[in-house]
């Protein structure tokens, strides 16, 4: 176990910049999330860790020591490949010891190990059978198995659920949230999926266009996301934003006013999630007028998708999901309006997409 | 799907054998390949039968007098020296020429799979050996083999070693129709294997290195067995192709010197159309067809052990 560190990383394709001067420290013990959407560079950034790949520029460091310059084998560490990567003409077990084995582990210690970890994943009695013997679970925990048994300084795990269907998917990331709890070892999880992200990490780097976005617990990036990029992706669903003004130290959309907020007047994109929303009258005082556009019953809950009236100059409405108790049913194309929950409007720069400062203590020092 | 579409719309009902065969499949695919197959029975089964009948009967090829002998041209294949010397030659052709086109194409094919510039050329230059004619490759081989011009004996000649006879000598002759068929059936081999070594993920490698395979370790240990299927395919199929060695010998050595390169069907060749005697060639190529038979059987019973289908 160790910490893992990126300094200044970059790598580019050609013309493609992949990943941009990403700095990272991901401490000893730590489960940290990668996530963002495909081809934000989350695989390069794991490659480049896992020795794969080189980076254009900066150097990565492990346990402290720079290993920029040396290959995937010297560094001990492991990977869990999204098609998991198993070697179709070994056996489980041969699959298991070939990294032991690589290593020059006693044959004795090589059953050990393996029988302990095949224990571990409840995997021990599929030890003689081929990969293709085995159903996607089954070869999933393999892959874990291939990690775990040489007890590497951090394992690296890029998309391993996104092969699993949904109802496995879910038991599967708590079996690994139970692992990692068992065996702290530093972890880095890559993931697109921003639900396996919230639910599993100690920590989640958001990311977009080779660059880190935001960084920082669930909480952090659920409750004071740093860009309309993070609150946009993060939540399901994830935030609505709308376009809105702040004057006079109101926030105000399509002229209704949403909460305090002492800054200069200015256009600013307005976040309010979809469970912050209450569907009321549409002429109930400072609600945004919006139109049905069709409800959605989720069992639990129901999602309500409306459209805000523009303010006229605007060409097409913004699409905004309220979420509504169960049995809620509208017309589409009936006129209501929505009101959020005090506190629980965000404000965000509408040319940068940055976050003005969160609009509670925003709104305790004005009071 | 055909079956219930059928029992939606029943053709138009026909009695007996006609309206059967109109809706069978099997008479629609038997009417296509039937051009085919008819010229294949006619050019190819037919002989085969008649070379069966041949092989008990004693035959010069010109009279028409073709009387039964019952066995005597098997027997006599047994007491043959020349046969046996013949045997001999195949085995030692055989041995040499199938693992040395493999190995060949393997290592060429290695390093034609990866991506470098002009990649298209190289892998053009490697399977360019397979367009050049058997006749061409021989001519190719008796000018660089030449005592007094050719190129090999020059090379030889300038790091300090004499002039060797090659395909006149009865020690090396042989050996040279090895190399020579090596170079002719490389491209072969390194299509067959190039092919399979792009079928290789990519990720399996990263895994093995990852594991702390060095290079060689996951070229024998996730590579090989890996292309194994391609492997048994080139065996079999080259093997095949060696015990049948003929066109090389025929336009360099005519089998010599002093009988060094006669082959089984060189020597089977020489018997028919060289001294006429039919009847005992058609049995040699019997007794071949047996060994061929049994050696690819063989092969295919030894490779449960080493070959893996994914
Ligand atoms: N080997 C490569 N050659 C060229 N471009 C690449 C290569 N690997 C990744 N890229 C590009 O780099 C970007 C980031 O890719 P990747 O890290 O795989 O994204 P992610 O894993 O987040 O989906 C993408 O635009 C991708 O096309
Ligand atoms: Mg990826």
């Amino acid at each position: 176990m160790a910490e893992v560190e990126y300094r200044g990383v970059s790598r580019r394709f050609g013309e493609i910049q992949a990943l941009h001067d990403l700095d990272l420290l991901v401490a000893d013990g730590e489960f940290l999330i990668l996530v963002g959407p495909s081809g934000c560079g989350k695989s390069t950034a794991l490659r480049l860790l896992a020795g794969l790949d080189k980076p254009t520029s900066g150097e990565i460091l492990i346990a402290g020591q720079p290993v920029t310059r040396l290959g995937p084998g010297e560094r001990d560490i492991a990977m869990v490949f999204q098609n998991y990567a198993l070697y179709p003409h070994m056996s489980v077990f041969a699959n298991l010891a070939y990294g032991l084995r690589q290593r020059r582990t006693p044959r004795a210690e090589i059953q050990r190990r393996v029988r302990e970890t095949a224990v571990l994943l409840d995997i021990d009695g599929l030890l003689d059978r081929k990969p293709g013997q085995l159903s996607g679970g089954q070869r999933q925990r393999v892959a874990m198995g291939r990690a775990m048994v040489r007890r590497p300084q951090a394992f690296l795990l890029d998309e391993p659920l996104s092969n699993l269907d949904a109802k496995l998917r879910t038991q599967v990331r708590g079996d690994l949230k139970r692992l990692h709890l068992e065996l702290p070892v530093t972890s880095i999880y890559v993931t697109h999926d921003q639900v396996e992200a919230m639910t599993l990490g100690d920590r989640i780097c958001v990311m977009s266009n080779g660059e880190v976005q935001q960084l920082g617990t669930t909480d952090d990036i659920y409750n004071r996301p740093a860009n309309t990029f993070v609150a946009g992706f993060m939540g399901s669903p994830p935030m609505n934003l709308v376009a809105g003004e702040v004057r006079g130290g109101v926030v105000r959309v399509a002229g209704a006013a949403l909460a305090d907020f002492s800054s200069p007047d200015a256009p600013v994109t307005v976040g309010f999630r979809p469970e912050d929303l209450r569907i009321v009258g549409p002429l109930e005082t400072d609600s945004v007028p919006v139109r049905i556009d069709v409800c959605e019953p989720l069992g639990s809950h129901v999602l309500v998708h409306a459209l805000v009236d523009g303010s006229g100059a605007e060409s097409s409405p913004t699409k905004v999901i309220a979420q509504a108790p169960p049995g809620t049913t509208y017309d589409p194309g009936a006129r209501v309006g929505l009101t959020v929950a005090p506190g629980k409007t965000f404000v965000f720069d509408a040319e940068t997409g940055r976050a003005a400062p969160p609009p509670t203590r925003e709104r305790i020092a004005t009071a | 799907m055909a079956g219930q579409d059928a029992a939606a719309f029943p053709p138009a009902a026909r009695p007996g054998w006609v309206g059967r065969l109109r809706r069978s499949e099997s008479a629609t695919g038997w009417m296509l390949v039937s051009p085919g197959a008819i010229l294949i029975g006619i050019f190819g089964l037919l002989p085969v039968l008649m070379a069966l009948k041949l092989s008990f009967q004693k035959s010069d090829l010109l009279t028409p007098e073709t009387p039964w002998v019952g066995t005597r041209n098997y027997r006599q294949l047994a007491d043959d020296p020349r046969f046996a010397e013949a045997i001999q030659h195949t085995i030692v052709y055989t041995a040499l020429f199938v693992p040395g086109t493999m190995l060949v194409g393997l290592l060429v094919a290695a390093a034609l799979n990866r991506s470098v510039r002009f990649i298209s050329v190289y892998r053009t230059a490697a399977y360019i050996t397979m367009a050049v004619s058997t006749i061409s490759e021989g001519i190719i081989f008796l000018w660089l083999t030449d005592k007094d011009y050719g190129l090999v004996n020059a090379t030889l000649n300038v790091v300090g070693i004499s002039s060797q006879p090659f395909l006149a000598s009865t020690s090396q002759a042989l050996y040279v129709i090895v190399a020579m068929t090596i170079w002719g059936w490389t491209g072969f081999a390194v299509i067959v294997y190039l092919a399979a070594l792009q079928g290789v993920p990519v990720e399996l490698h990263e895994a093995a290195a990852i594991d702390g395979a060095r290079p060689f370790t996951r070229f024998r240990t996730i590579t090989l067995p890996l292309l194994s299927p391609a492997s048994l395919f080139l065996m079999v199929w080259l093997t095949i192709n060696a015990l049948q060695l003929f066109d090389e010998v025929y336009l360099t050595t005519r089998g010599g010197p002093l009988h060094a390169t006669t082959v089984i069907v060189y020597y089977l060749w020489d018997q028919a159309f060289v001294q006429f005697n039919a009847g005992y060639a058609a049995a040699m190529a019997y007794a071949l067809f047996v060994v061929i038979v049994i050696f690819t059987a063989l092969q295919f019973w030894l490779s449960r052990k080493f070959v893996h289908y994914s």
